[in-house]
């Protein structure tokens, strides 16, 4: 079939918030943009069911700054970039106002004028609703117009090196793609790549991530980049409703002041987070439930009755997919309680992934990275998506300035074709034989290996070391064997490939952080340790080493404002007798 | 998932097999290979349909019924196991 080339100043991998926002910085600033997306701009990832976004109302300074900087630091259990905090909450403000001049429907009052409310993770931060498809239809139409290259349904496979090693000690030069349902290759060459690609989940049909399965992290980090934060890659979340539908819009549901009961109906959210309670986390507000059932105090019920018919209605506006669920099943909030399901597993929440400083840039010259397919210099870890959608749009913009910095002083690259035929063939190795094993039997044996209560909550060096060597085994014994008869099958055999390989990788990086911090809770080391570990974990593929090689990076406590408590803090969370270490 | 495409209603424009971001509908001749009788919509695989009920919205002639009905795979929600 015949290729497709495409050559730019500035590629843009994924059309979410932030590479909606990196593409037109970029176009404004003079570049050609070519922007390539694996299904639709403004219908995939998760930037289309955002409901809200962090927004200031202001810009804030001096003492006002501070006391917001310090919620994202608390927030991010001390592990966040003090200096990126500082220039995203300043940011978030211009982000978010260009937004509104653009069109962009946020929600409004009665009066006409913009809502700003709280949101799970922030007491002080405000938060615009906004529907979050409407918001990338606007910056699809803003595309289009500005010039930029769409390319939609074609899915990147590999990252272009100047030097044709993976790990490259060059630079990134390009991309390799195929249409998902043609299968036709795109070779796309740039001065600068800009990763916008999501997060990474396993496919359960959950927070319509099913398409976001790390296929980019998987690539950058073939191609050498750094990664960061992989530890805390857990995700979680409690609203798999009466084991039976899901709405998204937790983050609205707890920010309009919902009760969690377990079935005496006692509130329990204050014995597992003192300081968040209700509004806590994702994973704290899921293990939480995760242990009164496992303790035989479930199960546990989600209670809105108390909560005024005007907060369910701003609820509802904002959400919007909540009433349509609530309908659906015959909720009515004011009376009913409902069920809740919690999960955990193998994914990013917002600090797991290519590291990147503060243009955006990521270890790897010509290749830079923003929105959830980032560590997010750690700085959300915990915090709701609604911070997650303008940290993307913050760093989209740095990235586009930055890349027209570097795109003025070089030519648009050559590719090297024999290592495109190479990745190409690789790629489409799965079609040529007859085997028997199916992507979606290689999910269920991932779930049955990492959604234990004792892996997924409790962990020990034991329990992931024993994690790691079943999903070794995995890749190396079953996805060999996986076939795929089309292209539909042949993409999702390379996604559950990419999965495995990120999953394997966070679980090396939850045994080197010998402590428990945010995401990461184990039961041998119950403590946040402040002494020795107020430093990021950054790992690499190193050529020749088969394991991935971490190096400790201490943060920089000595400049930045906000201190931490100093020595051994204790854990709060209870551990079952059955799930104490094993002697 | 997605319960029903309503083939009275669909008029074929192809704006749900685009806008589905796992990209599991499809357009399929309609009847025997001996006697086509023209095209139709399907969900060529169901299993994989997250719910996220983009092709209703996008439906132009609200043929599409999606509910939130969702069934997360069973290994990942099994957390007795030890």
């Amino acid at each position: 079939m015949n290729r497709l080339d495409f050559e730019s100043d500035v590629l843009v991998i994924g059309g979410g918030f932030g590479g909606a926002v990196a593409a037109l910085r970029a176009a404004e600033l003079g570049q050609s943009v070519t922007l390539v997306e694996k299904a639709v701009v403004s219908r995939a990832g998760p930037s289309t069911y955002v409901h809200s976004q962090y927004a200031p109302d202001k810009k804030v300074e001096g003492e006002e700054l501070e006391a917001w900087m310090d919620e994202f630091v608390v927030g991010a259990n001390y592990m966040a970039d003090q200096d990126w905090v500082e220039q995203y909450i300043l940011e978030a403000y211009d982000r978010t106002q260009e937004m509104i001049k653009l069109g962009v429907p946020y929600a409004k009052d009665a009066e006409g004028n913009l809502r700003y409310v709280s949101v799970r993770g922030h007491k002080l931060g405000t938060t615009l609703g906004v529907d979050g498809r409407a918001c990338m239809e606007v910056l699809r139409r803003r595309m289009k117009a500005k010039r930029v290259k769409l390319v939609e349904k074609v899915a990147v496979i590999e990252l272009l090196t100047s030097d044709n090693k993976y790990p490259t000690n060059g630079s990134i030069v390009g991309a390799v793609g195929v249409h998902i349902r043609t299968g036709q290759p795109h070779v796309f060459k740039a001065k600068s790549v800009i990763l916008n690609s999501g997060p990474f989940y396993p496919k359960i049909h959950y927070a319509f991530g099913d398409h976001c399965t790390g296929e980019i992290h998987a690539a950058a980090w073939r191609a050498g980049a750094e990664f960061a934060g992989m530890e805390f890659a857990t995700f979680a979340a409690w609203s798999n409703f009466n084991n039976k539908f899901f709405t998204p819009g937790q983050a609205k549901i707890q920010g309009v002041g919902a009760h969690f009961k377990n079935a005496s109906g006692e509130r329990f959210m204050e014995k597992y987070d003192p300081i968040w309670g209700e509004l806590s986390g994702l994973f704290q507000i899921a293990r939480a439930i995760i242990t009164e059932n496992i303790e035989g105090r479930g199960p546990c019920y989600l209670d809105l009755r108390h909560v005024s018919e005007e907060d369910i209605k701003v609820l509802y506006e904002v959400s919007p997919s909540v009433e349509r669920a609530f309908n659906e099943f015959k909720i009515d909030p004011s009376k009913d309680t409902l069920e809740l399901g919690p999960f955990v597993v193998i994914g990013t929440l917002s600090s797991s992934g290519p590291n990147i400083g503060l243009n955006a840039e990521t270890s790897i010259p010509g290749l830079y990275a923003t929105g959830y397919g980032t560590s997010c210099p750690h700085l959300m870890s915990g915090i709701s998506g609604s911070g997650i959608s303008t940290f993307s749009m913050v760093g989209g913009h740095r990235a586009a300035e930055h890349a027209k910095k570097r795109s003025d002083e070089l030519q648009i690259p050559s590719i090297n074709e024999g290592r495109v035929d190479e990745i190409l063939t690789a790629y489409f190795k799965p079609m040529k034989k007859l085997r028997q094993v199916r992507s979606s039997d290689i999910w269920m044996e991932i779930g049955e290996i990492t959604s234990t209560a004792e892996f997924a909550l409790f962990k020990t060096e034991k329990r992931i070391k024993h994690v790691i060597n079943q999903l070794k085994t995995l890749r190396e014994e079953r996805i060999p064997k996986i076939f795929a008869p089309d292209m539909h099958e042949l993409e999702k055999a390379h996604e559950v490939k990419n999965y495995l390989d990120m999953a394997i990788l966070a679980c090396f990086a939850m045994l080197e952080r010998t402590e428990s911090r945010g995401e990461l809770f184990r039961v041998d080391y119950p403590y946040q340790d402040n002494d020795n570990w107020l430093k990021w974990l950054l790992v690499k593929k190193v050529d020749g080493e088969e394991d991935p090689v971490f190096t400790h990076h201490d943060l920089d406590y000595d400049k930045w404002r906000i201190k931490p408590p100093t020595g051994r803090l204790p854990s709060p969370y209870p551990v079952p007798e059955r799930f104490a270490e094993e002697k | 998932m997605i319960e029903h495409i309503d083939l009275d209603l669909c008029d074929g424009c192809n704006v749900c097999i685009e806008s589905c971001p796992t990209d599991v509908i499809r357009l399929v001749e309609d009847g025997y290979p001996w006697e086509v009788k023209g095209w139709k919509v399907v969900v060529a695989y169901p299993n994989e349909c997250h719910s996220c009920r983009l092709c209703a919205i996008d439906c132009h002639v609200d043929a599409i019924t999606v509910t939130h009905e969702l069934h997360i795979p069973a290994p990942f929600l099994d957390y007795q196991r030890t």
